[in-house]
C-alpha cells in the first residue's frame, strides 16, 4: 500500500515536470515508447536542460516591473534654478526637481497650501516631461526582461530539443 | 383671478427672496470665488495665460473674514488653505494681504460687482489670478 501510494506520487510528479517542462514542444515516440516512459524521457530530460541552459521553466517567474524610483515632484516654490545656469539646466530634469515622489499637484495637497502650492506651466511640463521618462524606462526595462526571458527560455527548448531526440523521439 | 393668484405668488416668491441677496459682499462674513483665468510670469517677461488646473490653485476656494483664512477645494476632495494676514476695507474694495512657502499674495475684490484680482509672487514668478466672488453667508 506504501509502494504504490509512492508509486503513485513519482509518477504523478513525473507526469507534471514532464508536461510543465516541455511546453510548446510537441513530442513524438517514434520508437513506440510508452507515455510512462515518455514522461521519465521528459523528467530526466528537463534536468539535462536545466543544467546546460542555467534556465528552470518550472522556477521562471513572469517578468515584472523593474523597482525604478518614480520621478521626484518638483517643489512648488519659484527659483528652483537660479540665475545663468537656468537655461542650462532647464532639459535636466533630474537637476532641477525636488521634494517626494508623488503625482502632479501632490505637493500642494500634502502640504495644504493654496497660494504657497502653486505651480509655473514650466514647472508642470518638467514634471510631465519626467514621468514620460520614467514610463519609458518602465517599459523598455519590462521589454528587455522579457526578451532575455524568451531567449532562456528558447536555450532550454534546444537543449530538452536534442536531450530527447538523442533518446528517440521527434521534438518540434 | 389666475392674474391675481400669480400676482401674489411672485411678491411672495420676491420676498423670501429678498433677505438671500441682500447680503452684499461688504457685509458677507464669507465669500466664495471661482477663478477663471491665471497668468504665470517669469523674469523671462513671458506670462502664460491659462486656467486654475494650469498653476495648481483651486478652481473654487472660499475666502472666511472671521477665521481669516482663504480654503480652496481641489477636484480631489483634498483642500489647501493660505491665512490672511490683513484684510483692508474701503467704500469700493475688499484687500487682502499673506504670505506663504516663500510667496507673498494680494487680492482685491471689488464691492459692487464682485470682480477679483490676486497676485502671488516669489522668487523669479509672479502669478495673477482673475474671478469672481460671491456672498456664501
Amino acid at each position: 500500500m506504501r509502494f504504490r501510494i509512492s508509486t503513485g506520487w513519482a509518477l504523478l510528479v513525473l507526469t507534471f515536470v514532464g508536461t510543465a517542462a516541455a511546453q510548446g514542444l510537441f513530442i513524438y515516440p517514434k520508437q513506440g515508447q510508452s507515455p510512462e516512459q515518455l514522461n521519465r524521457d521528459k523528467y530526466e530530460c528537463h534536468g539535462w536542460a536545466v543544467q546546460q541552459s542555467g534556465f528552470d521553466p518550472m522556477n521562471a517567474r513572469a517578468p515584472t516591473a523593474p523597482s525604478y524610483a518614480p520621478p521626484p515632484t518638483e517643489a512648488p516654490r519659484g527659483g528652483i534654478v537660479r540665475g545663468g545656469a537656468r537655461g542650462a539646466l532647464l532639459g535636466v530634469v533630474g537637476g532641477a526637481i525636488a521634494g517626494n515622489a508623488g503625482k502632479g499637484a501632490a505637493i500642494g495637497a500634502a502640504t495644504g497650501a493654496l497660494f504657497g502650492g502653486m505651480r509655473r506651466r514650466d514647472q508642470r511640463r518638467r514634471q510631465q516631461t519626467a514621468q514620460q521618462q520614467y514610463q519609458q524606462q518602465q517599459m523598455q526595462a519590462q521589454q528587455q526582461q522579457q526578451q532575455a526571458a524568451a531567449q532562456q527560455r528558447h536555450g532550454y527548448n534546444r537543449a530538452i530539443s536534442a536531450c530527447l531526440s538523442a533518446r528517440g523521439y521527434t521534438v518540434n | 383671478m389666475k392674474k391675481l393668484i400669480f400676482t401674489i405668488l411672485t411678491s411672495a416668491l420676491i420676498g423670501i427672496s429678498l433677505p438671500v441677496s441682500a447680503v452684499t459682499i461688504a457685509d458677507s462674513k464669507k465669500l466664495i470665488c471661482v477663478t477663471l483665468m491665471t497668468f504665470d510670469c517669469e523674469t523671462d517677461g513671458i506670462c502664460n495665460k491659462g486656467t486654475a488646473h494650469s498653476i495648481d490653485v483651486s478652481l473654487f476656494f472660499r475666502i472666511k473674514f472671521a477665521d481669516m483664512k482663504v480654503v480652496g477645494v481641489l477636484s480631489d476632495g483634498s483642500t489647501r488653505t493660505s491665512d490672511i494676514a490683513l484684510i483692508n476695507r474701503d467704500d469700493d474694495g475688499i484687500y487682502l494681504y499673506g504670505n506663504q512657502k516663500g510667496r507673498s499674495w494680494s487680492a482685491n475684490i471689488v464691492k459692487d460687482s464682485g470682480a477679483m484680482s490676486a497676485t502671488v509672487s516669489g522668487d523669479n514668478e509672479a502669478f495673477v489670478i482673475f474671478g469672481r466672488c460671491t456672498p456664501d453667508d
